[in-house]
């Protein structure tokens, strides 16, 4: 509404200035203040069908719903007057009067909006002397939701972000008065690839996600702003990590992700594969020490004297056989102070003679125009931009497998992929004629188990760092945990390989190794690694085509 | 218009032989209800029947006489409209079906004495709050029918019980203590 003008209007006694037309409740909420809500989502419309946003208005007979109340010039609404709070309460009353109170038992208590706000607003006797009604407690509808009816107030998120996010309509409210169900339409089954936001949008616990459910409370949980590094996207995320109470889930530190609203990259929502990618963070296949083959078998290095020592094998193949014979596979999923150190290292000090960094189809997958992209690593616009694939000419699988069985290689360095995998049954005789091979990554993979070097990398959930998203958005992820083992970031390995070969630098944090980056790259130039903040700010010339993202209305980051 | 109500009622044949009048609801279900008394004097226009605290609605006239049960006829009003609320805005949706819940025990000779206001105050609650008209009229024919025939109400309330809690009150009173994280 960039055309209509500003004007001034009271609200609880404040003066205020807001677009005409702005709903009340996002006008109260840009000056801090809430009004309670249930069925209005700043991504999902506002229907008016829970009552509970009620506020007074001067001159108005009746409390008026402020999520459906436009500014205007002049005036006056108070949210917090005895008649609005009692239009509050006694809208809470009536979601409470047949909401089954299970919370001891309920995934959502701790974050549920219903306990929230009737702690806050609501009645602290109950006047309900009837047996509540009952309905399914325990609904599969889907391969991520499992749905409890009577604990759902019919506020009707879900059914709109499916009919107007996903567009594929599995839920409806189904039967008449205070007999409505959600329920799904017969025969369907919520299995789009975004269910998991479903569980996200809804206020309560009707519908709570099946990975979760059970594992831990939520009010032990550290939250950590960060994004998902699934695909080329980078969509905002909270990362949940079970720090205080580790004993609920053993295997994992990181128990879940929850998209975080960011209206330059994903608006609120995320799809259900990266959500579900935290599992990668404590994944088995994590690698935790460095090692290197000797007669077949590895055998430990520490992490340190790993880096040293493969750079200094490396150096000395390099002179002997000449950089021609060297190629090194890097990967989207590294981040941008992370490819900035693989370039000085590989590139800038080694020369190598063939490079791989370019999304092949070991990292390309199915794409929508809802958030996912085709090219499933979280930086390969990064990579652009650093001039991997531009003034640094790339290969492919393909050339890169001619080489080797050309014999024109004698060294293959591989950053966080499997040319095994892509390759195919076989492949690994290919390497026999390589008198270096190394792998450094997170993950292990068909290649680190036979590769002579590994050097282990950290998550991205244990570094801060800063990835370029595909429309060029530069977002920030943050430690939320310790790195497992000996990992370490990327770009420390690359620092300890480049002391070694007696170009040492400088960098202490990925902050320092930013800040260079963003000296000597002009897409990168007005940037600050601390003042990325928590949506990330956009290359001065994007590398690559733009789309923002769906439903990215007016603000708000919690809805 | 302006007919007076009870020349409708004569011309329709009145009363049943031997009955007496005892309420005229002069609009359908959804209006308030006017006593005998109140009848006498009405006439079916608009500005007369909001003076007695009514309104014409949908003309339909419903005629009760002595046998009326009025617990009963309270019940089968507020049954109705919970049973034509769409359940798309809360107090409509859960307010009918609790007002009616509690008619019902009422009605069955289980009743606690708060229950008469309880179900007053739920419908002063839901009154002003909907989407719809068909909520709106939920708290104005309990209210009415509960003030004209309240001796009805309570003497079907069970005797036996002392000390039912009261219906919440503290209404704004959630302020939390300090230092409580919600």
């Amino acid at each position: 509404m960039p055309d209509k003008p500003k004007v001034k209007f009271t609200l609880d006694g404040r003066e205020l200035e807001a677009v005409e037309g702005t709903l009340v409740i996002d006008a109260a909420k840009a000056a801090g203040i809430e009004v309670p809500h249930y069925c209005y989502h700043p991504g999902l419309g506002n229907p008016g069908v829970c009552r509970l946003c009620m506020v007074e208005v001067e001159g108005a007979p009746k409390p008026m719903v402020s999520c459906r109340l436009p500014v205007k010039a002049g005036m006056v609404v108070k949210s917090d007057t005895a008649r609005a709070r009692k239009a509050q309460a006694s809208s809470l009353e009536f979601h409470l009067a047949n909401h089954p109170l299970d919370c001891p038992v309920c995934d959502q208590a701790g974050e549920c909006f219903l306990q929230d706000y009737y702690m806050r607003y609501g009645l602290y006797r109950s006047a309900v002397r009837e047996d509540k009604l009952h309905k399914e407690k325990r609904l599969d509808i889907g391969p991520t939701v499992v749905l409890d009816q009577e604990r759902c107030i019919l506020c009707t998120r879900c059914t709109r972000f499916l009919s107007q996010v996903t567009k594929t309509n599995e839920l409806g409210i189904f039967n008449r008065g205070d007999h409505d169900v959600l329920a799904p339409y017969p025969g369907r089954r919520v299995d789009n690839p975004y269910s998991g936001n479903i569980v996200d949008v809804c206020p309560v616990g009707a519908l709570t996600d099946k990975d979760f459910r059970f594992k831990v409370r939520v009010w032990y949980l550290d939250e950590t702003p960060s994004l998902c590094t699934t695909c080329a996207r980078g969509c905002s995320i909270d990362l949940h990590a079970n720090n205080r109470r580790p004993w609920h889930t053993p295997d994992e530190r990181v128990v879940r992700f929850k998209p975080r609203h960011n209206p330059e990259v994903n608006a609120w929502w995320m799809c259900d594969e990266g959500r579900y990618s935290y599992k990668q963070i404590d994944s088995r296949l994590r690698l935790k020490f460095a090692s290197r083959l000797v007669d077949g078998r590895p055998e430990a290095v520490a992490a340190k004297e790993a880096a040293a020592r493969a750079a200094q094998e490396l150096s000395a193949l390099v002179k002997a056989k000449g950089p021609q014979g060297l190629a090194v596979v890097l990967s989207g999923t590294l981040s941008n102070e992370d490819l900035f150190a693989a370039r000085r290292l590989f590139v800038e000090t080694l020369h190598c003679g063939m490079l791989l960094a370019a999304p092949g189809p070991d990292q390309l997958g199915e794409g929508d125009d809802v958030l996912r992209r085709k090219e499933r690593v979280p930086n390969h616009i990064g990579a652009l931009a650093l001039g991997f694939g531009a003034r640094i000419p790339d290969t492919t699988w393909g050339g890169l497998r001619a080489a080797v069985e050309g014999g024109k290689l004698w060294g293959l360095y591989v950053i966080d992929r499997d040319p095994l995998a892509v390759w195919g049954k076989g492949s690994e005789k290919l390497l026999s004629g390589l008198a270096f091979t190394a792998y450094q990554g997170s993950h292990a993979n068909r290649f680190s188990t036979a590769a002579q070097w590994v050097l282990p990398a950290c998550s991205f959930a244990e570094e801060d760092a800063t990835f370029t998203n595909f429309e060029g958005q530069v977002q920030r992820s943050r430690a939320a945990v310790p790195p497992l083992g000996e990992s370490r970031p990327d770009w420390e390995i690359f620092r300890d390989m480049l002391a070694a070969l007696e170009a040492p630098q400088a960098w202490t944090s990925a902050g320092g190794v930013f800040a260079e980056l963003a000296k000597a790259e002009p897409p990168f130039a007005s940037m600050a690694f601390e003042d990325l903040g928590m949506h990330g700010k956009r290359l001065a010339r994007a590398p690559g085509p733009g789309s923002g993202p769906p439903g990215a209305g007016s603000g708000g980051d919690r809805a | 218009m302006g007919t007076p109500l009870m020349e409708i009622i004569n011309a329709a044949g009145g009363v049943r032989e031997g009955r007496r009048l005892k309420a005229v609801i002069p609009g359908g279900t959804s209006t308030p209800i006017l006593t005998a008394v109140e009848a006498q004097g009405a006439k079916m226009d608009f500005d007369s029947m909001r003076g007695l605290g009514t309104f014409l609605g949908a003309g339909g006239v419903i005629v009760l006489d002595d046998t009326a049960d009025m617990v009963e006829v309270l019940y089968i009003i507020e049954r109705f409209l919970a049973h034509e609320s769409c359940g798309q805005c809360t107090p409509c949706r859960e307010g009918s079906g609790w007002v009616t819940r509690i008619l019902a025990r009422l009605a069955r000779g289980e009743g606690y004495a708060p229950d008469i206001d309880n179900a007053v105050r739920i419908g002063d609650n839901v009154t002003g709050t909907p989407i719809c008209a068909l909520g709106e009229t939920i708290g104005p024919v309990a209210k009415a029918i509960i003030a004209k025939f309240r001796p009805e109400f309570e003497a079907r309330v069970k005797k036996k019980i002392v000390a039912a809690p009261s219906p919440g009150v503290e209404v704004g009173a959630g302020k939390l203590p300090s230092g409580v994280r919600v």
